[in-house]
């Protein structure tokens, strides 16, 4: 490397200021790529919350449309849940399977081994019991709240529904209600 | 090409002499303009209008049915809430508004959040008395 007599220390002058600068700027650039992940992570972690929540509220109110009963049992004593039981039978309401037609449905909110509360689906022999909300890779979540308001006389079932995401802490709270037209009082 | 900028010093040529302190400007740029879009970003990935749509939709079905029941209105803690926000702040409020055309239900459920107005509408049809209900939304 040949270097004329007046440009002696340029290129260490140079590197001096270009490198402190150059750390910083990486500094920056993983900052940015932490804080990106983490915000992708928590944005995908919140649409599963509110995926598995309107997943919850669909199943149910689809289930209470072809019902012809319906009982509220409290689910447990820690946390504010009820068990939902639904007989399905309702040969007026344009069911799609004959499982729809006969099964009996129940919504049960319970911990198993220690795990956050989830709400599962327990087909008719019991024996089934698929998990309704809980154990997404992408982030899991927590029942804090399923309760059920059913007015007789009006045939309307009222639902409310809270959620926490247990990686952002994220909580949703939805209400909503279902008509049951196939409805009979015991 | 960044990190070879400091290992090029060494082996620089007379003709090469700013190009690592002109790299390091176009980085500062480009780092700067991510950053700009990112922070962007964040603050619309925060306000959460997914959740107060799908709110907005669970009011109308739960409308629906009233209209359906004959049960009136849906009570008024229900159009309250505090999806996407803190306990501490106020309460979202949503306006439902329903009107009707023969047996077509047409719920309207508006709310307003940072200044905009934001409105969801749903259409069904009810058969109140003839005990057959059919929708199509």
């Amino acid at each position: 490397m040949k270097i004329k007599l007046n440009e002696r220390g340029f290129i260490l002058a140079e590197f001096l200021i270009a490198l402190p600068l150059l750390i910083l700027l990486l500094y920056a650039l993983v900052t940015l790529i932490i804080q990106t992940s983490k915000i992708a992570r928590e944005q995908v972690a919140d649409y599963v919350l509110e995926t598995e929540a309107q997943e919850v509220l669909d199943r149910i109110t689809a289930d209470a449309r072809t019902a012809y009963s319906v009982k509220i049992e409290p689910a447990t004593s820690l946390i504010d849940a009820e068990n939902l039981i639904l007989k399905c039978h309702n040969k007026s309401d344009k069911s799609t399977t004959l499982t729809d037609n006969l099964e009996k449905r129940v919504y049960a909110v319970y911990s198993a081994n220690g795990k956050p509360f989830h709400v599962y689906e327990v087909r008719q022999n019991e024996i089934f019991r698929n998990p309704i909300t809980g154990g997404n890779s992408y982030g899991d979540t927590i029942v804090r709240q399923l309760k059920y308001y059913f007015v007789p006389e009006k045939k309307v079932l009222h639902i409310t529904l809270e959620m926490e995401s247990d990686v952002t802490k994220q909580k949703v709270k939805f209400t909503t209600a279902v008509y049951m037209p196939g409805y009979q009082s015991e | 090409m960044t990190v070879l900028d400091a290992f090029a010093v060494l082996t620089m040529k007379n003709n090469q002499r700013g190009f690592m302190f002109l790299s390091a400007i176009f980085l500062t740029l480009i780092v700067s303009f991510i950053a700009l879009i990112t922070l962007n970003a964040k603050y619309k990935v925060q306000q959460r209008n997914s959740t107060l749509y799908l709110t907005a939709i669970n009011l109308a079905n739960e409308q629906f049915a009233f209209i359906e029941g004959d049960a009136g209105d849906i009570p008024t803690e229900d159009k309250k809430s505090y999806n996407g926000m803190s306990e501490s702040s106020e309460p979202i409020e949503f306006k439902i508004s329903t009107s009707r055309n023969g047996n077509r239900f047409t719920v309207k459920v508006e709310w307003t959040v940072n200044g905009e107005t934001e409105t969801f509408e749903s259409t069904k049809t009810i058969y109140q008395t003839g005990g057959q209900n059919s929708n199509e939304n």
